[in-house]
């Protein structure tokens, strides 16, 4: 269909023209912008279904900030153009494409946020006190987590600690702080053919020791144990 | 030298949990609780120290010590009640502060937390507010994932007063009480969750 054609050819010139203009100077080239945005999708998933934080990757972040304000401005520029052109309705259907990708990609961004500073927030002591956590934080993200420790130290101060005798006024001693349960059941997709260990003595006695579990295939198991197969890459978890 | 037997070991505390339970949400900020919880704890720490004082530091008799262990788990008990006690009422806030959309409190909620909570809660939200316009990305926003089926919706007003509004997209709406409207769903979102204008399915 003609007319669907110079649709599709009025997306590329938009998309050529907002390459000169944006000084995010990334390459449009449509795989790699589905490449990075599925990066993307899939942290957020591991996030969602992980017990603990995920490392953060701030290219990808940096890089969808500014893929979103590059949209938004495209937005506006095809608002503006819009008036008195004869292809208002093509335009219209741009615009609302746009806005959907950028609806979809502010909620990723933003549910993304949420979920790391729900666990910051739960576990804040834990990965205040643990080097290998705090390096799955962004400098915001410490900058953040200082200043909720102190807003609830300064509460607890406030409505309790300072009235206690002073010798019991610490809240950060051994057993006062939560950790993520790593030993929490995840279901998880195997990406390469791996060797998983296992030591559940409750399970039954034939699925004991090491199991050979080929690319593809799902699996239920304690996130302890497909941890460093996450961070390598091989097992994915599934929400 | 039989020390003075108290009978409330760790009762404050226990009462400071079942008031949690006591509501379907969360009862009012239970400050006479609070307080007695904490003066039991201070109890248990003069009996400690009565009796440590009456000893010389460094040779406490071995009889002393299980009165002694069992005040200073008291106090601890206590203290663990009245640190859960404050830090679930935390939690809770923290809850209503991501889910609704506008950080303002209704006045009943209000009611329910006592002064340093609603001093945490403005101050937690200044936090929350910062860290998103430092991200770039308003985080009291697209609390769901985009639907595409949802893109437009019907509302209607339900509000007095609202006059007329430019959306985003550059349509200007006249917000007449009682008058419906299909416009874009973001453009109005935000109107929505404070209750001026109501989603019509």
């Amino acid at each position: 269909m003609a007319d669907f054609d110079n649709l599709l050819k009025g997306f590329e010139t938009n998309k050529i023209s907002n390459e000169t203009s944006s000084n995010a100077g990334d390459n449009f080239d449509d795989q790699a912008e589905d490449a990075e945005y599925e990066q993307l999708k899939r942290w957020w998933t591991q996030e969602l279904a992980s017990p603990e934080l995920m490392p953060y990757d701030e290219e990808c972040i940096d890089m969808h900030l500014d893929l979103l304000q590059g949209q938004e401005d495209i937005i506006d520029r095809l608002m503006e153009g819009e008036r008195g052109a004869a292809s208002h309705s093509i335009t219209a259907l741009e615009v609302s494409v746009y806005r959907m990708e950028i609806d979809r990609l502010r909620f990723l961004l933003a549910d993304l946020a949420r979920c790391r500073l729900a666990k910051i927030e739960k576990y804040a002591l834990h990965i205040r006190g643990t080097p290998d956590q705090l390096d799955r934080l962004s400098d915001k993200e410490i900058d953040y987590l200082r200043e909720y420790g102190k807003l609830v130290q300064r509460h607890f101060e406030r409505t309790v600690l300072s009235h206690l005798p002073k010798a019991f006024r610490a809240i950060d001693t051994a057993e006062m702080i939560d950790s993520p349960d790593l030993d929490e059941y995840v279901f998880c997709r195997i990406l390469e053919t791996v060797e998983i260990e296992t030591d559940d003595r409750s399970d039954d006695d034939e699925y004991e020791g090491v199991g050979v579990h080929k690319s593809g295939s799902s699996l239920i198991v304690r996130y302890r144990t497909v941890k460093d197969l996450i961070e390598e890459g091989k097992v994915v978890l599934m929400y | 030298k039989t020390p003075q037997t108290k009978m409330e070991y760790g009762n404050k505390g226990k009462e400071l949990l079942i008031d949690l339970k006591s509501s379907e949400f969360l009862s009012a900020y239970n400050e006479d609780l609070v307080r007695a919880t904490v003066q039991e704890c201070n109890q248990h720490f003069d009996e400690i120290n009565k009796m440590t004082k009456a000893v010389p530091a460094d040779a406490i008799p071995m009889d002393c010590a299980p009165f002694l262990k069992l005040h200073e788990a008291a106090l601890m008990r206590n203290k663990r009640c009245l640190l859960a006690y404050h830090s679930y009422r935390l939690d809770k806030l923290r809850e209503m502060r991501s889910e609704t959309a506008n950080a303002v409190l209704t006045p009943d909620i209000r009611a329910t937390f006592g002064e340093a909570e609603l001093d945490f809660y403005s101050e937690y939200d200044r936090l929350v507010s910062n860290y998103g316009a430092q991200y770039g990305v308003n985080l009291t926003a697209d609390l769901s994932p985009p639907d595409a089926e949802e893109h437009y919706v019907q509302v209607r007003v339900v509000q007095e007063g609202l006059g007329k509004i430019v959306t985003e997209s550059g349509n200007s709406l006249v917000l007449e009480l009682g008058s419906t409207h299909f416009v874009r769903r973001a453009d109005v979102e935000h109107l929505v969750v404070q209750g001026m204008l109501e989603q019509l399915d």
